[in-house]
């Protein structure tokens, strides 16, 4: 009798023993859909191809883990840790993925679309070949990821870090890299490589560009209110794009075009120009308080093939364009009132003529 | 009931001894908790280093992505092709480590040192280096785009052609820095120091530089056009064929500055064309007070400008001399007057060595950059200063003053004589406006000085840094040394001449190592006579007396040792017939002490003299012997049956020793702050 419960026991403890080890009923996998492994730890674990969808895996430990090909379509995956995990070709559609850690995870060929990512780690993830339309990235850390070429139309990113990240050639179009309030930090893409980028229609209001390049860059009708210092905007397309209030100090603007550009207020100091559209940009306008809001061209670098506005009288003297337009007020000036500023100065008879710029 | 009492004491003495050994034990075990070898190696994601010890240790090419390193100790560590991507290194010691080709994308390194590192290819894009000190780092072929050094320590860093456009630069102190042919278009240097340094062919073009200290810093051919210069300090700056195109120079100070070829048209430098956002737009200027923002709005000062033909004016700013087509510069009033002074002042002087009446006065100048311990070189100190050498250059005109010309100027051929390794980092010959001189010949030097270090008093040492100048080809009859500082002339004697001067006119803030502190700069003439050869050389010294910080050794060993001392005499608390129990405890200091011991030997530097600590070491093996000889003599008396006397002999040392032990302590205490 007392080797029957002997028996009974040890046969019990091995159960729970292989029971806590996976954590998985029996059929699992490769049928795991709708399964609650909330906070386990299932580390180094096998679920490649894995049926997973809406799998509550919220807290789970999934270092190391392999889910290559596994559904986690809709998944709640809040808060796992997914470090160096094996997510080649996963679905991973519209999951839930808030606060994940995916640091070194292999995202090739995943489905991210619609998937919320909002404050997920994915500092130098390579995302080169994850499907990511729709996807919400706010707040997200993507410190030197990879993105060359990634498809993000429609994307939010409001506040998400993107320091050098790499993302030359990747639709934003419509995407939103804007903040909250002004009281929170912009999406950072401080030397972030976005040479080629579309960002047609995108709001970075409030977002940091310093130092980033931007070469190529479309930038159609996107909202740019932002830090772009000594940014590189060479042959950027920023038609109607509305930069109001940016400051564009010692950036890049070769061969940009800014037909139809909203450039009230921005301070483009130093800026290189050469080669330069400026046709029917909106260089000043006056705001609801009254004040006169100008472009400020001091010290700007431009020559022959610069197109400015055509009320512009440049063969008059063209260095007047920044003593005209930058006249906000002074200290000691009331307000200006509302008005339509005259966008060519008035030539004094005794103006000496200044050279062309090199 | 005696049996009692000593029973009873005994007891608690082996409690009080055991408490002191699990204090002990819980130190040691916290330590190791701290230098713990890491087991994550190579792949450390996400790891938890907080405070970690990782000094000396080799890491090369581990990955550290977004870990927590906050105040961890990585100096002199292996970290080549390291991956510190997003990782946390707030506060971590990284001096002396080897980063080279390391990741260190967004990382965030706010406050960290890094002062010595290697940084050749490695990669910074977007990090914060926010207060972090890079004290003469090489950041040449590191990658920098939108990197953060706001109140960055950059003193002498290595920039040269590196691209710092639209870097945040925002109050960092850049003062020694080489920043020729850079790339700082859109940067903000905003407050930050940049007194001195070269900038030649710089690209600042919409640069802001709002009360930046660019007092006698070199911008020639450099393009400032656009840049913001309110309130900026460009005193004795070297301007000439700058671009300054639509730059504003509003309450800035240009006085002295050199802008021969340079382009100042649309220059913008009335205080009536200062506007609100101006001042709004630089979180610098906006967190001026009214009062300062005030001072900023005063048109630019731009007297003793020094111009030429080819420098081309705003109307509104142009100076009269110039309008009038005056002389570019005239000669000083005062040059006849002092060479009329030497040929007065010939002969010799009291102590009979020879100062010809031909003797060239070449006043001299100092500025120390930084004073650290040499790298790699025990016992020795790194000197980072400038050596200015004016005098008064016969038939010389501003406008000679190119780079071909200036082969033919006198070189006064000044050398540090007591310095095992200098090297010349920069020279430049430039206008002086120091009374009797109109030639200035401003050196950077670094210097690696090996003085005899006195460290007996170790860690309240004192020491003293002495700078010495001599011609290495005029004596004493052809060239004379006089400080600029000095009010009235001092006769040349073979007595040392000495005297203090103000220190924050000499050195900068933030020069030394956090370890010392400059107690007092003086400065000295003398006429050095060589014996061999009886010949007199004119010698000029800067002697910097240095008292290294303490504090640290007090707690972490002063304090110990001393607990240590005390505890000995504890032994005489014991019951005087418990010979066992006494040498017992004896046996367990005298092993406490070899262990603290063997811990110093490490922590410390090798030291080759008798320090304060090796005598309180052997201060506690002394006391340690004194009371086993004390034990068994007080043992022989209760042998012999003398309990009075063995009484007596204990009670007076519980007298003594404690109150040796406090007179001992106030000594040294006395000794050290005194």
């Amino acid at each position: 009798m007392s080797k029957f419960y002997w028996l009974l026991w040890v046969s019990l403890l091995l159960c729970l023993a292989s029971c806590e080890s996976t954590g998985l009923p029996a059929g699992c996998p490769p049928v795991c859909s709708g399964l609650n492994l909330r906070g386990r730890d299932l580390t180094g674990i096998d679920l490649s191809g894995a049926n997973l969808r809406r799998a509550i895996l919220r807290n789970t430990l999934l270092v190391n883990a392999n889910l290559a090909g596994a559904d986690l379509a809709g998944a709640n995956l809040a808060r796992a840790n997914l470090v160096r995990a094996n997510l080649r070709g996963a679905n991973l559609n519209g999951a839930n993925l808030q606060n994940a850690k995916l640091v070194g995870a292999n995202l090739t060929d995943a489905d991210l679309a619609g998937a919320d990512l909002t404050n997920a780690v994915l500092t130098r993830v390579d995302l080169t070949r994850v499907r990511l339309t729709a996807v919400i990235l706010d707040n997200a850390r993507l410190v030197g990821a990879n993105l060359w070429g990634v498809d993000l139309s429609g994307a939010q990113l409001i506040g998400a870090n993107l320091a050098g990240a790499r993302i030359p050639g990747a639709n934003l179009s419509g995407a939103n890299l804007s903040r909250v309030d002004e009281r929170q930090a912009g999406t950072n893409l401080s030397g972030a490589d976005l040479r080629g980028i579309n960002l047609s229609g995108a709001n970075l209001t409030g977002a940091e560009l310093r130092g980033a390049n931007l070469a190529r860059a479309e930038l159609v009708g996107a909202t740019i209110q932002a830090g772009l210092w000594g940014a590189d905007l060479t042959r950027a397309n920023l038609r109607n794009a509305t930069l109001n209030e940016s400051i564009l100090s010692g950036a890049n603007l070769t061969a940009a075009d800014l037909t139809g550009a909203q450039l009230a207020g921005v301070l483009l100091n130093g800026v290189r120009l050469e080669g330069a559209t400026l046709l029917s940009a909106t260089l000043v306008y006056t705001s609801s308080s009254g004040a006169l809001t100008t472009v400020d061209l001091a010290g700007a670098h431009y020559d022959d093939t610069t197109i400015f506005p055509p009320t512009f009288d440049v063969t008059v003297d063209r260095f007047e364009i920044d003593t005209a337009l930058v006249i906000t007020p002074t200290l000691t000036d009331s307000p200006l009132p509302t008005s339509t500023i005259p966008l060519t100065a008035p030539a004094p008879a005794d103006a000496p003529q200044e050279e062309t710029q090199p | 009931m005696v049996d009692e009492v000593s029973a009873v004491r005994n007891r608690l003495l082996i409690t009080l001894v055991l408490g002191v050994l699990l204090v002990v034990l819980t130190v040691v075990g916290l330590r190791y908790m701290i230098v713990r070898p890491i087991t994550c190696t190579p792949v450390c994601i996400g790891e938890n280093l907080l405070g970690r010890d990782l000094q000396g240790l080799d890491l090369a090419g581990t990955n550290f992505v977004e870990a927590n390193l906050q105040g961890a100790d990585l100096r002199a560590a292996n970290l080549r092709q390291v991956d510190l991507s997003g990782a946390n290194l707030t506060n971590a010691n990284l001096r002396n480590a080897d980063l080279s080709e390391a990741q260190l994308i967004g990382a965030n390194l706010t406050g960290a040192d890094l002062g010595g590192t290697r940084l050749s290819g490695a990669n910074l894009t977007g990090a914060i280096l926010d207060r972090a000190d890079l004290t003469a780092v090489d950041l040449t072929e590191a990658a920098l785009q939108g990197a953060s050094f706001g109140e960055a320590k950059l003193t002498n860093t290595r920039l040269n052609g590196a691209n710092l456009n639209g870097l945040q630069l925002a109050k960092a102190n850049l003062s020694g820095a080489v920043l020729d042919g850079a790339g700082l278009s859109g940067a903000n240097l905003s407050s930050a120091d940049l007194s001195g340094v070269s900038l030649r062919g710089v690209d600042l073009t919409g640069a802001w530089l709002n009360i930046t200290n660019l007092t006698g810093a070199d911008l020639t051919g450099a393009d400032l056009s656009g840049s913001r210069l309110i309130g900026a300090r460009l005193t004795s700056a070297n301007l000439a064929d700058s671009r300054l195109q639509g730059a504003v120079v509003i309450g800035a100070t240009l006085n002295g500055a050199n802008v021969r070829g340079a382009d100042l048209r649309r220059l913008r430098g009335l205080a009536i064309n200062l506007t609100t956002d101006d001042l709004r737009l630089d979180p610098v200027l906006a967190e001026l007070n009214e009062l300062q923002q005030r001072e900023l709005q005063r048109d630019v000062t731009l007297q003793g400008l020094a111009f030429d033909a080819l420098t081309q004016w705003d109307p509104a700013l142009q100076p009269a001399e110039a309008l009038a087509a005056a002389p570019p510069v005239s000669a000083p009033a005062f040059i006849t007057d002092t060479a009329a002074a030497a040929d007065a002042d010939a002969t010799t002087t009291a102590d009979g060595f020879a100062a010809s009446a031909t003797a060239q006065p070449v006043k001299v100048n100092f500025y120390v950059n930084a004073l650290r311990n040499a790298p790699g070189q025990p016992g020795a100190y790194e000197v980072d200063f400038y050596l200015d050498s004016l005098w008064q250059e016969a038939d010389f005109t501003p406008d000679k003053l190119t780079d071909a010309t200036v082969d033919q100027f006198f070189d006064p051929l000044l050398e540090v004589v007591n310095a095992s390794q200098v090297q010349e980092v920069g020279r430049r010959y430039d206008r002086s406006f120091e009374p009797g001189t109109n030639l200035r010949l401003r050196q950077r030097l670094i210097a690696i000085f090996a003085p005899p270090l006195d460290l007996r008093a170790f860690p309240f040492d004192r020491q003293v840094v002495s700078l010495q100048f001599e011609s290495a080809e005029y004596d004493s009859e052809s060239l004379l040394l006089d400080f600029v500082g000095l009010i009235e002339p001092v006769a040349p004697s073979e007595n040392l001449y000495s005297q203090s001067v103000p220190r924050g006119r000499y050195i900068d803030s933030n020069a030394i190592d956090p370890e010392w502190r400059i107690e007092e700069i003086r400065i000295g003439q003398v006429i050095r006579i060589l014996p061999y050869d009886n010949s007199a050389w004119s010698q000029f010294r800067t002697d910097l007396v240095v008292k290294r910080v303490a504090a640290g050794y007090l707690w972490r060993i002063w304090a110990v040792l001393a607990g240590l001392w005390l505890l000995v005499g504890s032994v005489l608390l014991v019951d005087s017939r418990a010979l066992t129990m006494r040498l017992w405890l004896l046996f367990l200091l005298f092993w406490i002490v070899v262990a603290f011991q063997a811990i110093l030997t490490r922590v410390l530097p090798p030291l080759d003299a008798f320090t304060l600590f090796d005598r309180y070491l052997l201060v506690c093996y002394c006391a340690i012997v004194l009371m086993a000889i004390l034990t068994l003599l007080i043992h022989l008396c209760h042998l012999q049956g003398s309990a009075r006397w063995a009484r007596w002999i204990n009670w007076g040392c519980v007298i003594l020793y404690p109150t040796v032990f406090v007179a001992a302590n106030v000594w040294v205490v006395m000794n050290a702050f005194g």
